[in-house]
């Protein structure tokens, strides 16, 4: 694996959930995914193996999500239109979860959404991040304990409700 | 907690880690919680991301004004012409060309000689 393409092909979805999270704005995770690729394309892609091009990628997606933010606040624009079509619960609990993130500190924001959005390895975020595997470990199970402390609400409904493999818990009916 | 119950957040992330530590860590109710709510956690993070992408893919909300003027601005051009083009079609229908060259035709008719 060493071409633009086939990296598009193996870590576009990994890559564009990320993106979405990290950036805040789902409807912009397409544009940011391509500038992604864009600075990949201008590049040589290292000849390593994936656990190192992995960290590599998304060093790169983490600059991209820098720069935007850097961005918005030199030129602040009105925020885009959230999508609508959620039900208002589940915009309760998309406002709430993205309240929290934005608590976190940044790096360990990163880490955690590295590893829940794109199921990265601790050794391939550590690339990503420039940390050791140990400081993952830690800044993960740290990001954890404070969205666990700011989405208590959220989570407790969830606590009696059957969980889906791929999708939203389902209430369990007597 | 934080330091002896990290092997939660390990072994939920498939990561090595210490079966003696998770036992030690799980035998505590505190984190028996704990797991549950990371992977509850993990669940809604993953749910509304993916929800949001969903609701997000099918249309461009933030290029659909640009795309309106565009095709207003098109449509204006058009018409616009259209009606200047009538405008200056009618006006010049009723009116013969203006002369852009006179020839002078000579005023007595000749015959040429050997033709009949």
């Amino acid at each position: 694996m060493t071409d633009t393409e086939t990296l598009f092909v193996f870590y576009q979805d990994r890559l564009r959930r990320y993106l979405s999270r990290a950036s805040g704005e789902p409807e912009l995770a397409r544009d940011l995914t391509q500038e992604v690729f864009l600075r990949v394309s201008r590049v040589a892609v290292p000849v390593a193996p994936e656990s190192q091009l992995a960290g590599w990628l998304f060093r790169i997606a983490r600059n991209v999500v820098i720069d935007h933010h850097r961005q918005r606040k030199r030129r602040p624009e009105a925020p885009l239109e959230p999508a609508d079509r959620a039900t208002p619960a589940s915009q309760e609990t998309t406002s709430a979860l993205n309240q929290a993130l934005s608590t976190l500190p940044e790096l360990d924001r990163d880490v955690f959404l590295m590893r829940e959005m794109s199921g990265l390895t601790y050794d391939e975020i550590a690339k990503a991040c420039e940390l050791t595997p140990d400081a993952v470990r830690n800044r993960i199970h740290r990001a954890r304990l404070q969205l666990r402390e700011a989405l208590a609400p959220s989570l407790r409904p969830l606590r009696v409700k059957q969980i889906q493999p791929n999708g939203r818990p389902r209430r369990v009916t007597p | 907690m934080t330091r002896n119950h990290e092997v939660i957040s390990a072994f939920l992330d498939d990561e090595p880690f210490e079966p003696a530590a998770l036992a030690e860590a799980l035998a505590d109710p505190a984190g028996r919680d704990l797991l549950i709510d990371f992977v509850l956690l993990r669940h809604l993070a993953q749910s509304e991301e993916s929800a949001a992408v969903l609701t997000s893919a099918p249309s461009q909300p933030r290029n659909k004004p640009l795309y309106l003027v565009a095709a207003a601005a098109v449509i204006v051009a058009l018409l616009g012409g259209y009606q200047i083009g009538q405008r200056q079609s009618t006006d010049e229908a009723g009116r013969p060309p203006t002369a852009t060259r006179v020839v002078q035709a000579d005023s007595v008719w000749q015959e040429l000689g050997g033709v009949k």
